[in-house]
């Protein structure tokens, strides 16, 4: 099968896709938990980190972690060992972030502002 | 009712089995068509389609209503941001036409997308099932579905709950037209019918076919097959 097939086609297979999702949400996630971690620890500007959209940020992480879960889950099936490595290393990844975002979030505690 | 390529849409959530009963009275083949003798095809768009398209639209309006409207505390415009993302890769997954051939002179079984060929195998990988789901009462629900090694499903009739007497027999019916092999829910049933064995795991690649590839092309270059 010609690698261009998927690409013409825009079918992968469903653990491919999945992956791929996953690592694609996740590389978000680093870049938002740096520039947090950057506003906490270095600049100290509480107001440009990622409070207002707490929300949205862990229910980003959780569906990460579920997609690469699933993607995980599908690979291994398969025989291909890269895929395997490569959806292993994203569930591991994924978790990473959100022990680190979680870990973030408790310790700004104390500097958000919550209006209720 | 939906015609052509749009004949899987149709979603019955109550008595899907009946409105299965009778497109089976106008099409035996359901949802094949005869294109020759013994080579039976279906060109059909995935259902996917109109819901990602629908996740589009809604996302797409309440996104628009959302900046409109006052903000809180929270931003919650990342909502409509995964809503729009995944609509558009459900649309584009699922824009194209898919076609799959069912070759019983050949014997092999063709999915294309978009007329390109996605995947060729043999018949024994492909295979009409009832899968049973159970809700939280322990009541089973049974969807008749045709699918196979790297195929997408296509769903018949969905959560059934009839499945002595029209479920079973219908996919029995169904397999015997079509030819293919049937699979019940149940792993360890009688009722099973296989219609096509894989060839035997040998070492010598003489005893396995690979498939229907290698015949083709014996076939076009005049070799012996």
């Amino acid at each position: 099968m010609s690698w261009r097939l998927p690409f013409a086609t825009c079918k992968l297979p469903t653990n491919v896709t999945l992956t791929v999702a996953s690592v694609l949400l996740l590389s978000v996630h680093s870049g938002i938990f740096v520039s947090d971690l950057y506003h906490f620890a270095i600049s100290q500007r509480f107001d440009l980190m990622s409070f207002p959209s707490t929300t949205v940020l862990l229910f980003s992480q959780v569906l990460s972690f579920y997609l690469a879960l699933l993607g995980a889950l599908y690979s291994t099936g398969t025989k291909d060992n890269v895929l395997k490595t490569f959806a292993l290393t994203s569930l591991v990844t994924n978790f990473a972030a959100f022990f680190g975002r979680f870990c973030l979030e408790y310790l700004t505690l104390e500097y958000r502002q919550e209006v209720y | 009712m939906l015609r052509g390529p749009f004949i899987l849409w149709g979603f019955n959530p109550f008595r899907s089995e009946q409105k299965l009963v009778q497109c089976l009275q106008d099409n035996v083949h359901f949802p094949f068509e005869v294109q020759q003798p013994k080579v039976f095809v279906v060109e059909y768009y995935r259902d996917t389609l109109w819901k990602g398209a629908l996740l589009l639209l809604l996302s797409a309006v309440g996104c628009g209503l959302y900046f409109q409207t006052e903000k809180g505390d929270q931003d919650y415009a990342g909502f409509f941001a995964f809503g729009i993302l995944t609509g558009l890769w459900l649309v584009l997954c699922s824009a194209s036409k898919r076609r799959l051939v069912i070759n019983h002179r050949r014997g092999f079984y063709r999915l294309y997308i978009r007329e390109r060929l996605w995947h060729q195998g043999p018949l024994h990988q492909i295979y009409v099932r009832l899968t049973a789901q159970q809700d939280a009462y322990g009541k089973s629900f049974y969807s008749l579905v045709v699918s196979g090694y790297r195929l997408e499903e296509l769903v018949l009739a969905r959560l059934s709950t009839d499945y002595e007497q029209q479920m079973q027999a219908l996919g029995r019916r169904l397999a015997h037209k079509l030819y293919l092999n049937y699979f019940d829910c149940q792993e360890a049933s009688g009722r099973h019918v296989v219609r096509h064995w894989p060839p035997p795991l040998l070492h010598d690649n003489k005893a396995c076919p690979q498939d229907a590839d290698q015949t083709d092309r014996h076939e076009a270059e005049g070799l012996p097959v």
